[in-house]
């Protein structure tokens, strides 16, 4: 066959769907659009790159501040031109939706409650709850420790090597798997029958599958880039992939156990829970950086905060997974960085913690959009320290009702 | 559904149009829309060979663009600008599942099925390339940019195109005769 008569048969090739496809993207497009425009973008000026190169952000502040807790219309695709909601509550009077929040600072793991109340629960870090919320385990020292809410130790492994990021199971609750320097071990419930399931483990998270009763199954990433998922009782391998992403990042399986979302900073997918093969993959270009995914408590949205590097600014959106591609909605921007995304227990609220604000924030989509802007948050989680403080992670928000 | 608009505005210049979208117009990003998704996503599908994905990669090159619209320079052509990061981006999702080994189980409800099915000796050919040259026989024959552009597309040598090209192309006749 003549290059022109491949050529031209090359130019007559036809993609499928190209109409449909067209139309949805068309939908997405033109609420993206919608969104955008609602609140008019100020254009920057080079004068107004020359103030913020100077330091002078206070002169920018006052463009682009959207109030705290007001109607959020004007929240949805602003930018800000420096970081930080203004207003801004001073202080944590309330958990949005309720339930128990842990936080971990440099003076150990904390406990915040509805109320807004907080607590030190003690030196620990790393700290995860138990399915219920009724203990917490975590890391202090080179001790795997079980605590009650209240601060009192139930168990504890002693003497482990770098023990770290204890999780544990859902559903009975009988299993906790945490990593000791890069072994995966896993230990009853009550502290008993530490035993070491993998080695050569790299530093995540490992996660439970939720399911059946009495089947322990969790997956942990490996220093050679697979996600390996096994039955911790049998230790049976059920099934392993690669990762898409070189750099670990994070697993969390949905609620029902039917998908596992693996999230790295250039990359998010999600696997079949039976299989590990790819359902969904959603990567990013070279100046972005996924800094945190959270599935919610329904299964049916992922929370993904990004950052864009050059332009030192950050975006939240909420993703769908639909029969084809993803829904993807941009929830929330802002200058800097934003740390982590947690969903509140019934899956209303978001936390998006943001770092270069030192605040949180608690965004709400459904009935009707909301806002609520903490600030001050590292000298909140560390009173007595001089200097700087640093800023807080948020760990679990813990529990449904 | 929301349906693409049966009004056209065909007459309007691309640097119109952009000045239009920037200033608020919807109808000029409509056109903007018609003008270079269909397009984007010839593009991306025929990188990646997969439907939802050349769907959210094209979605969300396009949404990408929207979202930067503000600071584009109206100087430039907005479709290479697009395109670039259409085909970039197709070119990574192509690369990281070529990397993985997908468990050959079928996953829930016939998603991400390879598209075999259905594809003609001349697509099932242009499927065994590799994406980097699957990428600028896209470039040049679906999008119809001249191998210098898409060396500045890609950020490769000329002459690195010219032999990608070159070498596609006897390999698509070579599986094309075989078939």
């Amino acid at each position: 066959m003549t290059d022109r008569l491949l050529e031209r048969r090359v130019r007559g090739l036809e993609a499928p769907d190209e109409g449909e496809a067209a139309l949805r993207a068309w939908e997405v497009a033109a609420a993206e659009f919608e969104r955008v425009e609602r609140v008019p973008v100020p254009r920057r000026r080079p004068l107004q790159r020359r103030l913020a190169a100077a330091g002078a952000a206070a002169a920018l502040a006052a463009l682009l501040i959207s109030p705290a807790g007001a109607s959020v219309r004007h929240w949805v695709g602003e930018r800000f031109a420096s970081p930080g909601v203004k207003h801004a509550q001073p202080a944590l009077v309330s958990l949005p939706s309720g339930g128990k929040l842990l936080v971990g600072s440099r003076d150990g793991t904390w406990i915040v409650s509805a109320d807004g109340s907080k607590r030190l629960l003690g030196p620990y870090r790393d700290a995860t709850w138990s399915p219920h919320g009724l203990f917490v385990a975590a890391v202090r020292g080179h001790s795997l420790v079980a605590v009650d809410p209240r601060g009192q130790v139930r168990w504890a492994l002693p003497r482990l090597p770098a023990p770290r990021l204890p999780s544990w199971s859902p559903g009975d609750g009988f299993r906790v798997a945490y990593l000791s320097g890069s072994t995966l071990r896993v230990v009853a419930g009550d502290g008993n029958g530490d035993k070491l399931l993998a080695r050569g483990v790299a530093a995540v998270a490992p996660a439970w599958r939720p399911g059946a009763a009495g089947r322990h199954v969790v997956s942990y990433w490996t220093n050679g880039g697979q996600i390996v998922t096994r039955d911790v009782d049998s230790g049976n391998l059920l099934w392993s992939a690669s990762a898409t992403g070189s750099t670990p990042g994070s697993l969390q399986w949905s609620p029902r156990g039917h998908t596992l979302m693996v999230a790295g900073p250039r990359s998010l997918e999600l696997l079949d829970g039976r299989s590990g093969a790819v359902l969904k993959l959603l990567t990013t270009g070279s100046a972005l950086r996924f800094a945190s995914a959270d599935v919610s408590p329904d299964g049916r949205t992922i929370a993904l905060a990004r950052y864009d590097v050059p332009e030192d600014r950050s975006e939240v959106f909420l993703l769908r997974v639909g029969s084809r591609g993803w829904d993807a909605r941009r929830s929330f921007a802002g200058a800097g960085r934003f740390d982590a995304v947690r969903w509140s227990p019934d899956g209303r609220w978001l936390l998006v913690t943001w770092r270069d604000a030192d605040q949180w924030l608690f965004l709400r989509s459904a009935p009707a959009r909301r806002l609520l802007a903490v600030s001050s948050i590292g000298r909140a989680f560390e009173p007595d320290r001089r200097g700087r403080p640093g800023f807080p992670a948020a760990g679990g928000w813990c529990c449904s009702p | 559904m929301a349906r693409l608009p049966a009004r056209r505005r065909a007459d309007r210049s691309e640097r119109a149009l952009i000045r239009g979208a920037q200033d608020g117009s919807r109808e000029d990003l409509e056109e903007l829309f018609r003008r270079y998704w269909p397009a984007s996503y010839r593009a991306a599908y025929f990188v990646v060979y997969d439907r939802a994905a050349a769907e959210d990669i094209a979605q969300e090159a396009f949404l990408s663009a929207l979202r930067a619209l503000h600071r584009f320079d109206r100087r430039r052509p907005f479709g290479p600008w697009l395109h670039r990061i259409v085909v970039n981006r197709a070119i990574d999702w192509a690369r990281a599942r070529a990397l993985r080994r997908e468990l050959d189980v079928e996953p829930p409800d016939g998603e991400l099925r390879d598209d075999v099915e259905g594809r003609d000796e001349l697509a099932s050919a242009l499927a065994q390339l590799t994406p980097e040259r699957r990428a600028v026989v896209v470039l040049r024959y679906v999008l119809e940019y001249t191998p210098g552009e898409i060396a500045e597309l890609l950020d490769l040598p000329r002459g690195t195109v010219n032999s990608r090209l070159r070498r596609a192309l006897d390999d698509l006749a070579h599986e094309v005769a075989r078939d």
